[in-house]
Parts: structure tokens; sequence; C-alpha cells
């Protein structure tokens, strides 16, 4: 059998550290970069993923206190607008969304559901609790003076319109967009789910979201 | 402290060598994990720099607005979710120095026609900001002076309070008004995509029509490539802020 001399283990040279060092950090750098692309896109909303945070406000709440956008958190939130006696489209995307809660499970907890009235003449801080208490625990409902209602509902993009309604209990209905917005935890639009998407879907988009 | 030792430490001790063609094998081996690793790194590395995909930041969300046009009916953005919106605000007290965007926008108009845009469809929208305390007459008027096609192209106001609200808080164009009527503005031209985003802000001075023309392209390509595999490229642009440069 060949034998030869060899020197017995010496620490690793400077260079070889600096290399390994350098591995180390690229694979870190490099998993960092990729891990948005592992995760699975959603696929029943739209990404708005947008730079700019939704600005400061402040509204009257169910928490028996004035609540601001600040004071929310660093949650994810889910914003919906709505009023009481919308005759359709509130409950049932209400509904929806309160099963998208359950169907979170644990991950429901990083997760805060606000619903705003955009009707604030009618809809008292006490009416929206008794609404609200309709679809579980885990709502917010803020409501504000007419002015400051629309001006938030704008920076969410959304519009809405009295409509008179003849014979009807409610005297007027109100014409609304029905989208719903998450926002991130540094207040900045994330997702928006369309009207529509269901309960099932809104937590599968959710659950990739917040991962 | 100092040890003394008997017997010396060997400072060389004869091993059984591997052969020479095993090292060589081993070596290749590590090399060849180190490639593989290198690749994706290089990958991200020559995306981030070279950037092959270019695409328009998304600023924020467009404020929702329920305005009207110049016969009175209601102009809502809940009517534009789908389309490409391009927008600019002007008076019609804008004499010079005042830059008025509207013969810009009329030259856009010309140009979206035969614009590829993937078939989304295009609109623009000139804000009045006299708004609706201002004579109708007069921005009847100032709208016809451009020969808008109300297909492509609408003139909307609304009364002082919403425009400062929408205008003011939502596009983010400070203005102010005399109680003659004569409003100062600095000239803005923004484009909102079909999800309501705010993808490009023209500030400060009219914009440059190609580059007007190749942000509607960089959307369209954007929608085009929106699933799949690509959908991922594209996001990864956003991710690197593979931005476009004016």
């Amino acid at each position: 059998m060949r034998t030869r001399p060899i020197d017995m283990p010496t620490p690793p040279s400077r260079k070889k550290l600096l290399l390994g060092g350098l591995l180390l950090g690229g694979l870190l750098a490099g998993g960092w970069a990729a891990w948005p692309w592992l995760q699975p896109a959603p696929q029943h909303a739209v990404v708005l993923n947008t730079r700019q945070p939704i600005a400061e406000f402040k509204l009257d709440s169910t928490l028996g206190h004035p609540l601001s956008l600040s004071q929310l958190g660093e949650h994810y939130t889910l914003f919906y607008f709505g009023y009481t006696t919308c005759p359709d489209i509130c409950p049932t995307t209400l509904a929806d969304l309160s099963q998208a809660q359950k169907l979170l499970g644990e991950q429901a907890q990083k997760l805060q559901m606000v619903f705003v009235t955009v009707d604030p003449e009618r809809d008292t801080v006490e009416r929206l609790r008794d609404y609200l208490a309709y679809f579980g625990p885990g709502w917010i409902g803020l409501a504000g003076p007419p002015a400051v209602t629309a001006n938030v509902a704008s920076q969410f993009g959304v519009v809405y319109q009295k409509q008179p309604a003849r014979g009807s209990a409610t005297e007027y209905l109100i014409d609304h967009s029905s989208v719903i917005v998450l926002l991130d935890p540094q207040h900045r639009p994330l997702l928006l789910f369309p009207y529509g998407v269901s309960g099932e879907q809104i937590a599968d988009d959710l659950a990739a979201a917040m991962r | 402290m100092s040890v003394s030792s008997s017997q010396p430490a060997p400072s060389h001790r004869e091993v059984s060598s591997p052969p020479a063609h095993e090292t060589w094998g081993h070596r290749r081996l590590i090399g060849l994990w180190l490639a593989l690793l290198a690749i994706p790194l290089l990958a991200v590395g020559l995306f981030a720099v070279l950037q092959p995909v270019q695409v328009l930041p998304r600023i924020g969300l467009a404020p929702g607005f329920l305005w009207s046009d110049l016969n009175g009916q209601t102009f809502s953005s809940e009517l534009l979710r789908g389309k490409l919106v391009i927008y600019n605000f002007t008076s019609v007290t804008c004499t010079a120095p005042c830059l008025d965007g509207s013969a810009t926008m009329q030259q856009l108009q010309d140009r979206i026609a035969t614009l590829d845009t993937g078939g989304l469809p295009v609109t623009l929208v000139t804000v009045l900001l006299d708004g609706t305390e201002s004579d109708p007459a007069l921005l009847r008027a100032y709208a016809a002076r451009w020969k808008a096609d109300p297909e492509r192209w609408q003139f909307v106001t609304a009364p002082a309070d919403s425009l400062k609200q929408g205008v003011g808080g939502g596009f983010g164009l400070y203005y102010t008004a005399t109680a003659a009527g004569e409003v100062t503005f600095a000239p803005l031209t923004v484009l909102v995509d079909g999800n309501g985003i705010l993808r490009a802000q023209y500030k400060r001075t009219l914009p440059d029509l190609a580059f007007v023309e190749r942000d509607l392209g960089l959307i369209a390509a954007e929608v085009r490539n929106s699933s799949g595999a690509s959908g991922l490229v594209y996001e990864a642009a956003h991710l690197f802020a593979c931005y476009a440069s004016y």
C-alpha cells in the first residue's frame, strides 16, 4: 500500500472562512429573496401590495371608545364597508367573512375584521354592535360623521350613494362598493376580494397572505 | 503555565491515502453541489441587476369618488374598474403660463386608438377643478374645445368639498381656488390600472407621450402575463423594484 506523510488537521484559513461566510450569506439572501415566490399566490383575490399605507383616521367603535387605524395594532386587518339595513349583499358578505375566520383556525389570531358603516346617520355604535353579534365575536364596528366616513371609504376606493326606496321600511337604501380589502400590519392594502368570493376561497387566500 | 512532555507530539503520522481518483471524485461532487447552489443565487442576482422584466410600481389605491359628468350624470370610480384610466386635472381658467394638460389628453385620445393594450380598454378622464359651483355652460364650452370622443374621454367635476377630498386627499394634488373662480394648480397626470391601483404619476410638467404609451404597454404586458410561472416572474420584478425609469 502506498503511504505518504500528511499534515495534522489545521484550522481553516481566513480565506476559507470568508468564502464559507459569503456562501452562507448568499444562501440566506437567496432564501429570503425567494421566499415570497415559494408562497402560493392568492387565487381569488386581486393582489394590491401597494407601497402607500392607508392614512390614519379615527372613528367611533363598538369597543366603546373611538378607535384609530394605528390602534388596530400589528394585525392584518380586513375592511368591509356596508350598513346594517342592507338587505342582501352585506349580510351575505359578513357571513362569508365569518366563515373564513373560522376556517383559518389559529391563523385567525393574526387577523382583525372591521366593518365600517356607510350609513352613519342610522347606524349608531349600539346598533352596529347588535348587528355584528350575528356574525361572530371577531368583529369591530366603526361609525363616524358622514364627511369623515366618506373620506375613509374613498381611501379604500369605496364609494356609496343613497337611493330612495319608496314603500320600503328602511326609507332609503345605499348603493355601495362591495369589496373587501386586506391591509398588512403596516396598513398597506395587500389584497382586494371582489363580491362573490366564497368563505372558503377567502380563507385560502388569507392563509397564503398571512403565512 | 508551561507543560512539558517526555514524548514529543509527532508532527507527522503515516496514514493510508485514498486513491487519487477518489479525492478528485469528492472534489467534483462538492463542486457540483456548490454550482447547483450558485445557479439560483446567480439567477436572482442577475435578475436584480439586469432587470429583464420591468414593471410600474403599485403606488397606492386610487381614491373612490362619486362625481358627475358635464351633463350632470353620475360618474363613479366604480365605472372604471377593469379599465386603464389616465386622469389629468385642469381648470377652464388655465391659460399660459398655466400648463393645461388637455392638449396632451387630446393627443393621447388619438394615439390610444392604435395602441396595443392587449384588449384592455383605456379611458381618459379630465377632472375640472372649477367644481359644480362654476357656470356649467363654461365647463361644457371648455370641453367642447377639445373635441373629446365621449367613448374614450370624459370631463368630470364635483362640488368643491368632494373635489378637494378626492383630488387633494386621494390623488395628492394641492390646488387653490380664488373667490373669482381662478384655480391655481401644478400639472399632474395619473395612470390607474383596472384594479384601481395608482401606477404612475407624471408630476410638475406635462407628460411625455412616449412615456405614457410605454407605461400603458407595461401594464398590458403585466396583465397578459399575470398567471402561472410568468406571473411569478412579474411578482419578482415588483420584489426587486424593477421599475421603469423616466
